[in-house]
């Protein structure tokens, strides 16, 4: 790509672009070009897991950011939530609710294969995510109080990182794992903490409102995205770690949820029920103004962008 | 002579019938104050009597307390407790669906429950499946506490996913925030 006088930012050239693969042709020299002016990669590329409802059950599917290569990926029934991607991309951890248990459920995207785990979980899988070095972390309750734990390779509970006899849950680590956001009910209602991962010290961070849940750490770490709980319905807000400003993202109407930033930290993807049922759509964090992500039929939720293209 | 005929024909008409009017009687030639036997050999036998209800006491007892456990049952299973808004602390009306829950299930020692948290649709889903286990894990504490053997309990939180009133409203919001008994 250039223009006359200019200089050439990217060129790329692929061969055998038919109808099928034009859009994936299309897509990686945005990419390329996106990285060349920005520095950063991967937008273009880089799947979004988010849970969709099908009559009374949910499910886990990806889709790129553009709508495209939309894929099923479990078919387990009952509910099927809080997707979340391992630092490479290779696997999907989410909660899968039985009629009587939650259970930790796997996909590997080499095998194909889902995994479900319950044996020493407790009878409750909370938000799941992929740690520091890939080790997964989630809320459970083995001791009657909801507490975020580690667990090893043979899903295993290690440790337990953030402890109180109050609500924790949502764990969101930055790139490097050296910090970890997640909500709490210590102060008598939701707000979002922030864990120093080396010395174990928390800080609140919000300090207004009554109920603001689900964080999102931006993958350089700067930024904590998360919905706030407005008298006009849920908002995502956007909290500088660096100079503790606030700043409103999404406006609705209806309710915004579930904010997940992009592998290059500058999107936002959250579900809205603006239109009526819960979709998805990207936004930045500056609050530019959101633009739907088609996901099919149904009321899609919880997007999880899959940052590897960062790592 | 014809008179005469007729005399004759009506005797043994009046014989005859004597006969067959009587010949159910048998007259014995015992003396006075001895018992006339009578029999009845006629071919008609009454319907047998309608199924003679059994009465076995054990029966019947078994077949009220069944019927009691079902009822018991339905009680434990129909009547939820409710909770305020982000809140799994139990009113003064859950404690007391409590003990009637409690009382039903020291009684009957092979009913097992498993006991469904459920939040209203205003919180976030993460938030609300946390909370949906503490309220359901409140109810589990305080059956406990009644005395009920925990062995027979166990929870699950469904958070938002299984409202009863799908509204958007108060009133759907309230019976929504509740702890469901399931039994096993």
């Amino acid at each position: 790509m250039s223009r006359r006088g200019g200089r050439r930012v990217v060129g790329k050239s692929y061969s055998d672009v038919g109808d099928i693969t034009l859009p994936q042709a299309a897509d990686r020299v945005c990419s390329a070009f996106l990285e060349a002016l920005t520095g950063k990669k991967g937008f273009f590329d880089s799947p979004i897991a988010f849970v969709r409802q099908e009559g009374k059950t949910k499910e886990i599917y990806t889709v790129l950011p553009q709508g495209r290569e939309l894929k099923r990926i479990t078919r387990l029934g009952g509910f099927n939530l809080s997707p979340s991607w391992s630092s490479d991309g290779s696997r999907i951890a989410f909660t899968h609710i039985a009629k009587t248990r939650h259970e930790l459920g796997i996909y590997d995207s080499k095998t194909q294969k889902i995994t479900l785990i319950s044996k020493g979980l407790g009878q409750t899988v909370i938000s799941p995510v992929f740690g520091p070095g890939d080790k997964l972390t989630m809320s459970l309750n083995r001791n009657g109080v909801t507490n975020i734990s580690e667990l090893d390779a043979a899903y295993r509970p290690t440790r337990i990182l953030a402890a109180s006899p109050y609500i924790d849950v949502s764990p969101s680590f930055d790139r490097s794992g050296s910090m970890m956001a997640f909500t709490s009910g210590r102060a008598g209602n939701p707000h979002i903490y922030l864990m120093d991962m080396k010395t174990g010290q928390v800080r609140r961070v919000t300090m207004t409102g009554k109920y603001n849940t689900h964080p999102c750490l931006s993958p350089d770490g700067r930024y904590v995205a998360y919905t706030n709980r407005t008298a006009n319905g849920h908002r995502i807000f956007l909290h500088d770690l660096e100079t503790g400003r606030e700043k409103q993202l999404t406006f609705g109407p209806g309710n915004d949820e579930y904010p997940a930033f992009g592998p290059d930290g500058y999107f936002v993807a959250f579900a809205s029920s603006r239109s009526g049922g819960y979709k998805l759509y990207l936004t930045t964090r500056h609050g530019d103004t959101p633009k739907s992500i088609s996901t099919g039929a149904g009321q899609a939720f919880a997007p999880a962008w899959d940052t590897a293209l960062q790592w | 002579m014809t008179s005469r005929w007729y005399f004759a024909i009506l005797v043994l008409l009046v014989l005859a019938l004597g006969a067959t009017g009587c010949a159910k009687k048998k007259t014995t030639s015992t003396p006075p104050g001895a018992q006339i036997e009578v029999t009845d050999d006629s071919k008609w036998t009454p319907p047998p009597p309608p199924e003679e209800p059994k009465v076995d006491e054990a029966a019947l007892a078994a077949e009220a307390a069944e019927r009691a456990k079902t009822e018991a049952v339905a009680e434990l299973t129909s009547v939820t407790i409710n909770f305020s808004f982000d809140s799994y602390e139990l009113n003064e009306e859950a404690r007391a669906i409590l003990a009637l829950k409690a009382n039903i299930m020291r009684r009957y020692s092979d009913v097992d429950v498993v006991i469904e948290g459920h939040c209203d649709e205003r919180g976030t889903e993460e938030y609300n499946l946390a909370l949906g286990e503490r309220r359901a894990r409140a109810a589990y504490e305080h059956l406990v506490i009644l005395g009920v053997d925990p062995g027979r309990m166990s929870i699950v939180s469904f958070g938002e996913e299984r409202p009863i009133d799908p509204a958007h409203n108060e009133t759907a919001w309230a019976k929504n925030r509740r702890a469901e008994f399931v039994v096993q």
